[in-house]
């Protein structure tokens, strides 16, 4: 590529073309700034070392990296050649039992069996010890090997008495041995000053560069593969969470410094949230980058949760109310049209919200509920229902806070996507999915709901709990069966339903209220459903 | 030892700013809402997309302002808010959705679609694509020190490198932008 090229380019980089902001931004960004503006009030100038962090650390592993380095070398050194080490300890050959070990000295003395006979012998008394046998080499210079001069080669029996002591010869490399010529360490003729012998053990280590089987490379020991750097930030443990999709590739802890978008079982990433102990650290305000720099190897444990949100960790939970239920009506044509709507149009919260509860005269009225259903994941699980009434225009855009009391709520999830929820003609409907602790305590509160903006909460006890399925009223059941509906259809692996079943108890629900069209439509759109499926999968 | 960046009227704001007074934020956004804006218009190459991600860029800077610790410019700062603020609503399109949109239109496509692209010429969008899909490192660079319009010993301080360093950054960028523009031609 010419270098006129990437100047044109810098060239078309640098154009400065009319980019004036919409009229009214300023003001609209004016009005966004809070009431009191708080600023870090630190003086910036020496706060910090000179040296930014990344580069403080670059510079302390280079220096670990040498030193380790340095060791090493060391360490390798020290063991070329490898058979050099010494281990005193071992016990001597049990007499008489010729052993792969217990082979013969080389006619020439490697190098490595001069250097023990010069540096590493020791003497001491022989015991016969039933044990491994250790490679021993005989003493040259005693006058009772007079027949053996220096290692030297191994004599036939039949040669002196001294051939009682060959078999204690050591053996290193592939030796040929002259098996015939050997005769048992059990040999007669104990002389007194023999029981005094040199005996050299020696046990080799196996060398940390296995040159005999690898032509180019190097075998690494588990020693130094628990020396080796690993990526244990949030993030690579993140990604190898089943289920969990992190936006980007940690490889070797590349992207600690980032933090990660991601999305778990049937959660979109937003409503993902990460915390060191117990506190929150989200990346809220977005800036791309962790709050803090983290020792990873300080983490004792990291949990992952998955579809669920902890609630001692994270008790609040904030929606958007938007005004759209159109995802219900549009799977209603598909179906009604012989498909299966994509999964990507099937919104849980417009499903909801499509089934909200009879008008009020108020301005916002908050009603909740809660029950089991056959739907939830275990014992332990309750469906919450929050059904806001009320002029839909007063209810748009309003920010809707719920908090789960976590004395009493283990976990929790919303049903639904994006963080929102679908406001209807009349109002709004939200689910709430919550596993209540074991210890929970029989009274109390479960849920408060709250509507800032207009100064309006509701609350739900535990004493407001249907104590089973069928106590429900028909209203949160038909939600329920609702929601059910639209996450089978979603594939949603949290869908525990199966749509015949979700027909049987719609039409159920559609005799007990014969004024309410709604049932009887979900009873339909979930037999045809059922219908299709069948069909796709004969 | 580097010279702390932040000078002139930016300081005296801010220092106004942690002082209480509340009219110095409205000052620092009226001299700093355009170049935003700016930047967010040539990252998106949509005027509307750019106002939205302007007015959340200014509301992620005052939730995030008692951590910011002035070693850079309060306008560095911000830039680099705007640029992550972009980055993801790439990366998470649906967090978002505007009550007037129906359904079909949240799927996320970071790409604009084509009739987006009225008013700009081919060239200019495929440069732009050819920009947002350098690495990070180097897009940071073309994109802060270009659109956003910072001097190098800025982007440098922020980065934590030195000035050199973001030169030969920027070098490389437009060699894989020459080369990618090349090979789509």
């Amino acid at each position: 590529m010419s270098r006129s090229s990437e100047r044109e380019i810098a060239r078309r980089l640098a154009e400065r073309d009319e980019l004036e902001p919409p009229a009214g931004l300023l003001d609209k960004i004016k009005s966004e700034i809070p009431p009191s503006v708080h600023i870090g009030t630190g003086t910036p100038d020496e706060r910090r070392s000179p040296m930014p962090f990344q580069q403080r650390w670059l510079i302390a592993a280079s220096l670990v990296a040498m030193v380790g380095a340095g060791l090493f070398a060391l360490r390798v050194r020290e063991q070329a050649p490898p058979l050099a080490r010494v281990a005193r300890a071992a016990a001597p050959a049990p007499a008489g039992a010729p052993s792969r070990q217990a082979a013969v000295p080389q006619p020439a003395a490697p190098p490595v069996l001069e250097r023990l006979r010069g540096e590493d012998r020791e003497e001491t008394l022989v015991q016969p010890l039933q044990a491994p046998p250790p490679v021993r080499i005989p003493e040259p210079a005693k006058p009772a090997a007079k027949d053996l001069k220096s290692p030297g080669p191994i004599r036939p029996k039949s040669e002196s008495g001294a051939a009682g002591r060959a078999e204690a010869g050591g053996a290193v490399g592939n030796a040929p041995s002259p098996a015939p010529a050997l005769q048992p360490a059990a040999a007669p003729r104990p002389q007194p000053e023999e029981k005094k012998e040199d005996k050299i053990t020696v046990t080799a280590e196996s060398p940390l560069l296995d040159e005999r089987r690898v032509a180019t490379g190097a075998t690494v020991s588990q020693t130094e593969l628990e020396k080796v750097p690993t990526a244990r930030d949030p993030w690579a443990v993140l990604q190898k969470t089943p289920g969990v999709m992190t936006d980007r590739i940690n490889v070797g802890g590349n992207e600690s410094g980032q933090q990660s978008g991601y999305v778990g079982p049937g959660r979109s990433g937003d409503q993902a949230v990460w915390s060191i102990d117990g506190v929150v650290i989200t990346d809220a305000t977005a800036l791309g980058s962790s709050p803090t720099y983290h020792d990873y190897d300080a983490f004792e444990e990291m949990q992952v949760t998955t579809s669920f949100v902890d609630t001692a960790t994270n008790r609040l939970s904030t929606f958007v109310v938007a005004l759209d239920t159109g995802s219900y009506a549009a799977s209603r044509r598909e179906v009604a049209a012989g498909r299966l709507p994509a999964s990507g149009a099937v919104r849980v919260a417009e499903f909801v919200s499509a089934f909200g509860g009879a008008p009020v005269r108020q301005d916002v009225a908050i009603r909740a509920e809660g029950a089991p259903t056959p739907f939830v994941q275990g014992p332990r699980y309750r469906l919450l229902r929050f059904d806001l009434r009320g002029r839909a225009a007063r209810l748009k855009d309003a920010r809707v806070e719920v908090e789960l009391n976590p004395e009493v709520v283990e976990r929790h999830r919303l049903l639904g996507e994006e963080g929102r929820a679908a406001a209807g003609e009349r109002g709004v409907t939200v689910l709430y999915e919550v596993e209540l602790r074991a210890d929970a305590p029989p009274k109390g509160r479960i849920a408060t709901l709250r509507l800032r903006d207009l100064g309006v909460e509701g609350t739900l006890d535990l004493s407001g709990l249907a104590p089973t399925w069928e106590k429900a009223s028909p209203e949160f059941r038909l939600t329920a069966l609702a929601a059910e509906l639209a996450e089978i259809l979603k594939g949603s692996p949290l869908a525990k339903g199966d749509l015949a079943e979700i027909a049987r108890q719609a039409r159920e629900i559609a005799r007990s209220l014969p004024k309410s069209a709604g049932a009887a439509e979900l009873a339909d759109l979930a037999e045809r459903a059922a219908r299709i499926r069948g069909a796709g999968r004969r | 030892m580097r010279n702390r960046p932040e000078d002139g009227e930016e300081g005296r704001l801010l220092t106004a700013l942690a002082a209480g007074d509340r009219s110095a934020a409205d000052r620092l956004v009226e001299q700093t809402y355009r170049g935003v804006y700016a930047l967010l218009r040539r990252l998106s190459g949509d005027p509307d997309l750019a106002a939205d991600l302007t007015q959340e860029t200014y509301r992620k800077a005052w939730d995030a302002l008692p951590g910011f610790d002035r070693r850079a410019r309060f306008s560095t700062w911000l830039y680099r808010i705007a640029y992550t603020t972009f980055l993801n609503h790439l990366r998470r399109p649906r967090r978002l959705v505007p009550l007037e949109e129906k359904h079909e239109a949240a799927v996320p496509d970071p790409a604009p679609a084509a009739d987006e692209m009225v008013g700009r010429d081919a060239a200019g969008e495929r440069l732009r694509r050819a920009v947002l899909a350098l690495p990070e490192d180097l897009r940071f660079t073309v994109t802060s020190l270009f659109w956003g319009e910072l001097p190098v010993k800025e982007v440098a301080h922020h980065e934590g490198v030195t000035a050199v360093a973001i030169r030969k950054r920027l070098k490389k960028a437009l060699r894989m932008l020459a080369l990618t523009l090349e090979e789509s031609r």
